[in-house]
């Protein structure tokens, strides 16, 4: 019992400003959704070149089998079929403009206002449904507009546009991914489990946003597009940004996956929490040393210079070599890695005796 | 325990005990002591500052305990203090303004608190956390025997005619004009429950969303069913299978696998079950598309899931937040059926995803031996009383089928009336005795068991603001989330 499901958590200081803040070094231009490395995939020449180039060194992995496949292909099953209703449309995405599903921010909000006497006891109650909806992690910040992307890339219908986002409000949700299946990466249970928390993603995200919007008031869900997850899950206090250039909580580590609705509705922000993740990250080397693709810093000290133009520019961050990570997945008979996940002391299943000793 | 061992060492030296039992004993005992050790050294010991460490006497045993002075902490490489913070600080804001506050940041791990990784609640020493867990998670259970034949079988006491799924109650509010006059009659009585208001209406409007917008595509649908003929979404039957056959060579491994995966897509209770043809509906009814016709699902196998429904909402009933605790549970259903079909597609097998559509649930269930039925006319699971639903998934993969189980809920239930009297519809039976007689042309015919009202049901749910009753669940000593103290008595 004590081995399995008690969990040691480390002091969680709530800060006005998040930690990012005072790395902020110059200006933070929004970035294009274009630019992000799965979507350079379908439209960026070069980058294509050494895709297929990954692809002619895969290596047969001998794990990998059809039954172990058919994990992720159930997974990915709600995501997929019905996160939105694009013919083209394969799960991992978020929302495609007029497609329906459930990614779908046409639906009509009720006439009939519910009245927010308390807004404190709606962020209470907020939190508690989205929990009861199956969201592990909850938070809520106002919407940075920093973090919106400038212009959507829809990659099943290859169209883009400007981002116009006028919500106040982003209920930011952590997704837990099962530890005994992350454990496989970078095989196909690690994939399984991140297949099913995209699934997941989209039926919180749309019974959150139905909810809200049975109260009278605006509200959309979204996973992956639209604006990135980590800095407004980290303004949201959910926690810290990691050296593997993913969202560290003290819950879960790396081992969660973030979606979010965008509301009017009147709520009361979260501030950002610390609990001590700069400083560990600057001394564990754990998930660059277990990276196959050498795609994460191994130096100490933080950086704001880009590897490629799918890093942001303005903030000193551990920066991630996405080009180099998504190679690996092409080499790896195209199944996803989470090795940094995976290999992350904060993202362990145990009782975590390292906090105390 | 101390005693224990001299004791054990005195009969041994008179021949009272044997080398082997000797040997078995002094072994448990020492387990048992090592244990203590082992948990005693992870507690927090309170220390005065003139001593550095705690001697515990225990009778001819020593040892000692690690301690820890507040701030005094060694991790990896660092000792007594954090590594030095060489954080470079700005003394602007990116806009040119000045930074008010500034935070001192440190290592804080010298003081953490427990989390219980099933309600993330924190506490700050290990004992509470251990009382916390026994008290809310952990629960006794009955013992349970598996069972060649299902306990209804000794209760058969005529032919047992397939249903018409037109027949049941939700379907007869949409052409069965007598009882539409009925619940015309029961909106008259419409009463106004303090319990509804738009906020609890609305996470029930949450919970059905992925049912009723995904759970398939027809225009009319709004959940709480199924599969509709050619309309997609997640109960969708016209799914291609994979080409590529899995060679199943042990269908004991593929069975256990099943259930894994099962768990893992998020159902809390699976069972497997040859499909006995009397509990597939003899015609189909589309209550979405109007549409009815006879049952064409041939299928060898179901694979019963039960979804678990959250007790701090059940327990709102007759209030619409118990609702929303059945919608959630109705949405989980189309998703976790539909990703254990895709998971069989894949491996080459025919599989498809069912609600309350195709199939009476509580039957199947009860076959795949996940639990009896109750006086509530409901499932009775060891795990969760009358607190899940039930969906299934129908396929030709090769598996075992389970054996059903009896855990004693018939003899239960025959001394216990709290969901009858609970119930504000009087639909259900005070009677000890099981009886074959139908109520209406909802029941079935042909078993002796605990036959169910639903027409009286159902017109109080129309009472009730429209709002469902799940009165029957939450009363049932067997749902009840705590950890059952009434078993012991």
């Amino acid at each position: 019992m004590l081995k399995e499901h008690a969990k040691r958590m480390p002091e969680i200081k709530r800060i006005e400003k998040p930690v990012y803040s005072d790395y902020v070094v110059g200006p933070v231009p929004r970035f294009d959704e274009k630019n992000t490395i799965f979507n350079r995939a379908k439209w960026d020449e070069d980058y294509q070149k050494q895709l297929t180039a990954a692809r002619e060194r895969a290596k047969k992995n001998p794990w990998v089998t059809q039954e172990g496949r058919a994990w992720m292909m159930g997974g990915i099953y709600v995501d997929n079929k019905v996160g939105n209703l694009n013919e083209t449309y394969r799960g991992f995405d978020g929302r495609v403009h007029g497609a329906g599903g459930l990614y779908d921010w046409d639906e009509p909000v009720n006439q009939t206002k519910f009245e927010v006497d308390d807004p404190q006891w709606m962020t209470d109650r907020v939190k508690e449904v989205a929990k009861f909806y199956g969201a592990d992690l909850v938070g809520i910040t106002k919407l940075d507009q920093r973090w919106v992307y400038s212009n959507y890339f829809e990659n099943s219908t290859l169209i883009s546009g400007e981002n116009d986002i006028k919500y106040k409000y982003a209920i930011v949700m952590g997704i837990e991914m099962d530890s005994k299946e992350m454990n496989d990466s970078p095989g196909v249970f690690a994939n399984a489990t991140t297949t099913n928390a995209y699934s997941n993603m989209a039926e919180v995200t749309a019974k959150l946003a139905a909810y809200i919007r049975f109260l009278g008031y605006p509200a959309v869900p979204s996973g992956n597009d639209t604006a990135q997850s980590i800095p407004l899950a980290i303004d949201a206090g959910l926690g810290e940004h990691g050296r593997n250039g993913l969202l560290l909580t003290p819950e879960y580590g790396a081992r969660q996956r973030i979606c979010k609705v965008l509301t009017d509705l009147p709520l009361i922000p979260d501030k950002p929490i610390d609990f001590g993740a700069l400083n560990y990250c600057k001394q564990c080397h754990a998930c660059a040393s277990s990276c196959p693709a050498k795609a994460i810093m191994m130096e100490n000290e933080l950086t704001e210079e880009q590897t490629s133009f799918s890093n942001r520019t303005g903030i000193q961050r551990w920066v991630v070599n996405v080009e180099k990570c998504y190679l690996f997945w092409q080499e790896n008979e195209g199944l996803s890695c989470s090795n940094c996940i995976a290999s992350c002391p904060w993202s362990l299943d145990n009782n975590r005796d390292w906090l105390e000793t | 325990m101390t005693d224990n061992i001299s004791d054990t060492f005195e009969k041994f030296k008179t021949d009272a005990l044997s080398r082997r039992d000797f040997i078995y004993k002094t072994a448990l005992v020492s387990v048992s002591l090592s244990t203590g050790k082992l948990l005693s050294a992870c507690t927090p010991v309170t220390v005065t500052p003139e001593s550095n460490e705690v001697i515990t006497e225990l009778e001819g045993l020593e040892f000692v305990v690690p301690t820890l002075r507040p701030g005094e902490f060694d991790y990896k490489g660092y000792k007594n203090e954090p590594p030095e913070d060489k954080r470079v600080w700005k003394n602007t804001n990116p806009d040119g303004s000045p930074i008010t506050e500034t935070t001192s940041r440190t290592l804080n791990y010298n003081s953490f608190t427990w989390m219980c990784e099933a309600c993330k609640q924190q506490f700050f020493s290990q004992a509470d956390l251990m009382n916390h867990i026994l008290e809310e998670h952990a629960k006794r259970m009955p013992e349970i025997r598996k069972i060649d034949k299902p306990v209804y079988s000794q209760f058969i006491v005529g032919p047992v005619p397939r249903f018409d799924e037109k027949n049941t109650i939700f379907n007869r509010t949409i052409w069965d004009p007598n009882y539409q006059k009925m619940v015309g009659e029961a909106v008259g009585r419409i009463k106004k429950n303090p319990w509804i208001t738009q906020e609890t209406r609305a996470w029930t409007a949450g919970a059905i969303y992925v049912d009723n917008k995904a759970g398939n595509l027809n225009e009319g649908y709004t959940g709480y069913d199924g599969r509709v003929r050619g309309a997609g979404g997640l109960y969708d039957w016209d799914e291609p299978v994979n080409p590529t056959k899995f060679e199943v060579d042990d269908p004991q491994w593929m069975t256990d696998r099943v259930k894994e995966v099962a768990k893992f897509f998020g159902a809390d209770l699976v069972g497997i079950t040859k499909l006995d043809r009397r509990w597939v509906y003899s015609n189909y009814f589309e209550n979405s598309t109007l549409k009815e016709g006879p049952d064409s699902a041939n299928y060898q196998y179901a694979i019963v899931l039960g979804i678990e429904m959250d007790w701090e909402a059940i327990k709102d009933s007759p209030g619409s937040i118990a609702e929303a605790g059945a919608s959630l549970a109705y949405s989980n259903m189309a998703e976790v059926t539909a990703k254990l079909a895709a998971y069989i597609r894949f491996l080459g097998y025919p599989a498809v995803p069912s609600g309350n559509d195709t199939a009476q649930n509580i039957p199947l269930a009860i076959d795949a031996g996940l639990g009896e039925h109750g006086r509530n006319g409901l499932l009775l699971t060891p795990e969760y009383g009358a607190r899940q639903r039930i969906c299934k998934v129908f396929t030709d993969l090769p598996l075992i089928a389970d054996k059903p189980v009896d855990f004693g809920a018939l003899a239960y239930c025959k001394q216990c009336h709290a969901c009858a009297s609970s119930c504000p519809a009087k639909a259900i039976m005070f009677e000890n005795e099981l009886t074959e007689v139908p109520t209406s042309i909802s029941n079935r015919t042909g078993i002796q068991r605990w036959v169910v009202n639903v027409e009286k049901c159902f017109q109080f749910w129309i009472e009730n603001e429209g709002v469902s009753c799940g009165n029957c669940i939450a009363s049932c000593p067997w749902s009840l989330d705590n950890n059952r103290d009434w078993l012991e008595l």
